[in-house]
C-alpha cells in the first residue's frame, strides 16, 4: 500500500475539494466520493479521499413498458458499465411536458422512449433529438440496423434524411374478441363492415355490448374506407371526403342507431374498454398488444383471441409502437448509445415478447421459431403486413398539426357524444382545418 | 495597544445611526424573502411578459417577434379563446356559488353545539387535504358511465344512468360538483372563523327584539360576514380561473371542447402546440381578467360598510 507523504496528502485533499465542488455543480456526473483507510508512516490510520467517477444515465420510459426484461437490461448495464441507470416513468402526455420543460431548462434526460416518433420526428427541426447517424455508421452493421428492421419501423425514426430514433416496439391495432360470447351467439369473427355489424347485433344483449367505440378518432375506420390524413398534393386534410363521412356515420350508428356499443368513457387515461372487456361486458374492441398483459391479468379465465382488422375498400389498421432516442443535449451519448443497443437487441426483444406479448420491429424476431410458432404473435405479424404508416402535417410546426387534429377530435366527439350529423361535423371541421393549412408555412430544416 | 482594524466595521455601523442600523437589520432579514420573491415570482412574470410578444419558443428555441399581434389575434381571430373563456366563466360562477353556499350552510350548522361536531368538521375538511389530481382520478372512476359507483347506485334506486362526463350539457356541471366537494371544507372553515368573530350580544339584542332565526342570519350574520364572503368569493374566483387538473385528468377538455377551461387551453397551446409565446399572451390576458374581476369584487364588497 502506498505511503502517505505530505505532498500526496495535499494532492488528495485538493482532489477531494475539487471532487466535492464538482459534485455540487454536477451531481449527475460525479455521484460519490469514496474514502479508504490507509496505513501511514507514523502508524496512524487516516482517511485518504479517492475519486471514483460514477456516471448516472437518466432515462424516461413509459410505465406500461416497465417490463422485467428491460429492468434486467438496465441492471446488467449498470454492472457492466459501472453506471447508474436512473429510470423515470411517465405517461405520454406527462412525458411530453417534462421533456419540453427539460429541453428548455437544459435538464433533459439522456435516453428517452419516444412515442412512435411523436417526439423524435416532430422535434427534429427544433434540435432536441440527437442525430444518430454517426453511431449507426459505426455500429449499424454489427447490430443489424437498418437491414434487420422492417422498412416502416426504420421510417418511424427518420426525418430530413437522418435517423433520430431506433424502433423498439412495432405494433398495430387489431380486434380483441371474446370467443365464448361469439360462440354463444352462433357467429363467426367478421371480415368486413356488414358482417361486423351483424356480429355485434347478434352478441349484444341486456348486459353485453357487441363492441366498444373509442372516444377519440379511431383512424382504423377511415383507413379501411380509403381515407388518408393529409392530401399533400392539394395541401388539404383527407378527412373531409364522402368516405370519411360514411366511416364516421357507421361508427356513430353503432352507438346511437344500432345500440351495439356503449357511449364511451371520456378520460385522458382511457382504460374503459379494457375494463369492460375483462369484465365481460363487451365482446370486441380495437386495441394493441400493450393491452395483452392487462387483459391477461385483469381476467385470467377469459377466453379471447386476436382477430384481424376488417376490410371495406381495403384491409387496414394503424401502425404504432415506440422508438428510443437520445437528447441532443446529453454529454453521455456514447454510454446512452450502448444502452440503446442492449434495449433493441434480439435477445431483449424475445424476452419482452415472452413477458408481455409485444411485437417487435426486427425481421429476425419474426423469423425466430418462438415467434413464428406462436399464434398470438403470428396475428400481430399478419396485422403489420397491412398496417398503415400515415404521418401527417410533418412539414408544419407542431401547432398546425395539433390544431388540425383537435378539429377532427372535436368533430368526432360532436358526432359521438352530441349526436351531430357526421357530415355536418366533419365537413365544417375540414373546412376550418384546410384554412389553417393554407395559412401555415412549411418548416425549413436548417440542419 | 489596540488593533484599529477591528474597529472599522463597527464605526461604519455606528455612522449609520440608530435608525440606519434598524433599517439595515430590516433589510437583512427581509433579503431572503425578497430574493425568493424576485427570482421565483417577479422574474417569471417579466419573462412571461417578454415571451408574450413572440411566436414559438422564445428563450428556448425558435421564435419570431410578433409585437402586439398575439394579443390582436386573441381578441379577433381565436375561436378557442372565446370558447374557453365562456366555459370557464360558467364553471367559475357555478363553482363559486356552490362552494360558498354549501360552505356557509355547513359553517352555520357546525357553529351550533351539536354532538360530534369536531369529528364532522374534520370529515368535511378532509377532501381539502387530497390533491386535485387524485380527486380527478377518483371521480373519473366514480363517474364512469358503465362501471362507476355513482351510476350503479342511481341504477339501484331507479334513477337510471347519468352521462356525467359523456355529454356537453353535463360534463361541465360534473366538474363543478367535483370542485364543490373538494373545496367546501376549506370555505366552511373560513366561514366558521368569521362566524366565531361575531359578538354574541348582537344576537341577544335581536332576540330581545323578537327576531327569528332566519332574521338573525339575514340581518346580523350575513352583513357581519361581508369581509369573509368577499375573501371566499375572490379566492374561489381566482382558483376557478386557474383550474387545470380536472379537465387535464377527467375529460381532456372534451367532449367536443365542452370542458375546455382557460388554463387547460393555455397548457395545450404551450405543450401540445409548442407556441409558448402565444400561451404567454393568453396568460397575460388571464392575469388582467383576474385582476379586473378581483378589483370589481372588492369594490362591490366594500360599498355600504355601514348597515345600521
Amino acid at each position: 500500500m502506498d505511503k502517505l507523504t505530505r505532498r500526496r496528502f495535499l494532492k488528495s485533499a485538493a482532489l477531494a475539494a475539487s471532487a466535492g465542488a464538482l459534485a455540487a455543480c454536477q451531481p449527475q456526473v460525479v455521484e460519490t466520493v469514496v474514502r479508504e483507510t490507509v496505513q501511514v508512516e507514523v502508524e496512524k490510520e487516516v482517511t485518504r479521499v479517492v475519486e471514483q467517477e460514477v456516471t448516472t444515465l437518466d432515462v424516461y420510459w413509459h410505465p406500461a413498458h416497465a417490463y422485467e426484461a428491460y429492468k434486467g437490461v438496465f441492471f446488467e448495464f449498470e454492472d457492466e458499465h459501472d453506471v447508474e441507470v436512473a429510470v423515470q416513468y411517465y405517461q405520454w402526455p406527462d412525458m411530453r411536458t417534462k421533456l419540453l420543460a427539460g429541453f428548455a431548462a437544459g435538464t433533459a434526460p439522456d435516453v428517452i422512449e419516444d412515442a412512435g416518433g411523436g417526439y423524435s420526428r416532430s422535434w427534429a427541426h427544433l434540435g432536441y433529438p440527437m442525430n444518430l447517424d454517426p453511431y449507426i455508421e459505426r455500429d449499424g452493421e454489427e447490430m443489424g440496423f437498418p437491414e434487420d428492421w422492417q422498412d416502416a419501423a426504420v421510417k418511424r425514426g427518420q426525418r430530413f434524411d437522418r435517423n433520430w430514433a431506433i424502433s423498439v416496439h412495432l405494433t398495430c391495432n387489431l380486434c380483441f374478441y371474446n370467443t365464448d360470447m361469439l360462440e354463444a351467439a352462433g357467429v363467426e369473427y367478421p371480415t368486413d363492415w356488414e358482417e361486423f355489424l351483424a356480429v355485434t347485433q347478434a352478441v349484444t344483449s341486456d348486459d353485453i355490448w357487441g363492441f366498444y367505440v373509442e372516444s377519440n378518432p379511431e383512424w382504423t375506420w377511415f383507413w379501411q374506407n380509403g381515407v388518408v390524413q393529409y392530401d399533400e398534393e392539394n395541401n388539404t386534410v383527407g378527412w373531409g371526403s364522402e368516405e370519411a363521412v360514411e366511416s364516421l356515420r357507421f361508427v356513430t350508428d353503432l352507438i346511437h342507431l344500432h345500440e351495439v356499443s356503449p357511449l364511451p368513457t371520456i378520460e385522458v387515461i382511457d382504460t374503459g374498454p379494457t375494463r369492460m372487456f375483462t369484465a365481460e361486458r363487451v365482446a370486441m374492441y380495437f386495441t394493441g398488444p400493450w393491452q395483452t398483459k392487462p387483459v391477461r391479468t385483469g381476467n385470467p379465465d377469459l377466453n379471447w383471441r386476436i382477430g384481424q382488422m376488417l376490410t371495406r375498400k381495403r384491409q387496414a389498421t394503424g401502425m404504432a409502437g415506440t422508438n428510443v432516442m437520445m437528447a441532443s443535449t446529453t454529454e453521455k451519448g456514447d454510454v446512452g448509445w450502448e444502452l440503446i443497443k442492449r434495449i433493441v437487441a434480439l435477445e431483449t426483444e424475445l424476452k419482452v415478447t415472452a413477458e408481455a406479448g409485444m411485437p417487435m420491429p426486427r425481421k429476425s424476431w419474426g423469423q425466430h421459431p418462438d415467434i413464428a410458432n406462436d399464434p398470438e404473435m403470428a396475428a400481430w405479424a399478419e396485422g403489420l403486413t397491412y398496417a398503415v404508416h400515415d404521418p401527417a402535417y410533418e412539414d408544419f410546426e407542431a401547432e398546425v398539426g395539433v390544431a388540425v387534429g383537435d378539429l377532427l377530435s372535436t368533430a368526432w366527439q360532436q358526432a359521438i357524444f352530441g349526436e351531430a350529423p357526421a357530415r355536418d361535423a366533419l365537413v365544417e371541421a375540414a373546412e376550418e382545418a384546410n384554412e389553417i393549412l393554407a395559412d401555415a408555412e412549411k418548416i425549413e430544416f436548417e440542419g | 495597544m489596540r488593533d484599529a482594524t477591528l474597529d472599522r466595521p463597527l464605526r461604519r455601523v455606528n455612522r449609520l445611526g440608530a435608525g440606519g442600523k434598524r433599517k439595515l437589520f430590516i433589510w437583512v432579514f427581509l433579503a431572503p424573502t425578497l430574493i425568493y420573491f424576485a427570482v421565483f415570482q417577479v422574474l417569471p412574470i417579466l419573462v412571461g411578459v417578454y415571451m408574450s410578444f413572440y411566436q414559438g419558443a422564445p428563450l428556448l428555441g425558435r421564435a419570431q417577434f410578433m409585437g402586439l399581434r398575439n394579443f390582436v389575434k386573441i381578441f379577433t381571430n381565436d375561436r378557442l379563446f372565446w370558447h374557453s373563456l365562456r366555459v370557464t366563466a360558467v364553471y367559475v360562477i357555478g363553482s363559486v356559488i356552490a362552494t360558498n353556499a354549501i360552505g356557509l350552510f355547513l359553517a352555520l350548522l357546525m357553529n351550533r353545539p351539536i354532538r360530534g361536531r369536531g369529528v364532522i368538521r374534520s370529515a368535511l375538511y378532509f377532501p381539502q387535504m387530497i390533491t386535485g389530481v387524485v380527486i380527478a382520478l377518483i371521480f373519473s372512476a366514480m363517474m364512469d358511465p358503465h362501471t362507476g359507483v355513482l351510476n350503479v347506485l342511481l341504477d339501484k334506486v331507479g334513477l337510471g344512468p347519468v352521462r356525467w362526463l359523456q355529454s356537453g350539457r353535463t360534463a361541465l356541471m360534473s366538474m363543478v360538483i367535483v370542485t364543490a366537494w373538494h373545496g367546501l371544507g376549506y370555505r366552511m372553515v373560513i366561514y366558521l372563523a368569521g362566524l366565531q368573530g361575531i359578538p354574541e350580544e348582537y344576537y341577544d339584542a335581536a332576540r330581545v327584539d323578537g327576531a327569528t332565526g332566519l332574521a338573525e342570519v339575514w340581518y346580523i350574520t350575513l352583513p357581519m360576514l361581508r369581509d369573509t364572503i368577499l375573501f371566499n368569493t375572490v379566492t374561489a374566483t381566482i382558483g376557478g380561473f386557474q383550474s387545470f387538473a380536472l379537465p387535464f385528468i377527467m375529460t381532456g377538455g372534451g367532449p367536443a371542447n365542452a370542458t375546455l377551461l382557460y388554463a387547460y387551453n393555455i397548457y395545450q397551446m404551450a405543450f401540445d402546440k409548442l407556441n409558448f409565446g402565444y400561451a404567454a399572451a393568453l396568460s397575460m390576458v388571464l392575469f388582467v381578467i383576474i385582476l379586473l374581476l378581483s378589483l370589481l369584487q372588492l369594490r362591490i364588497g366594500r360599498q355600504r360598510m355601514e348597515y345600521y
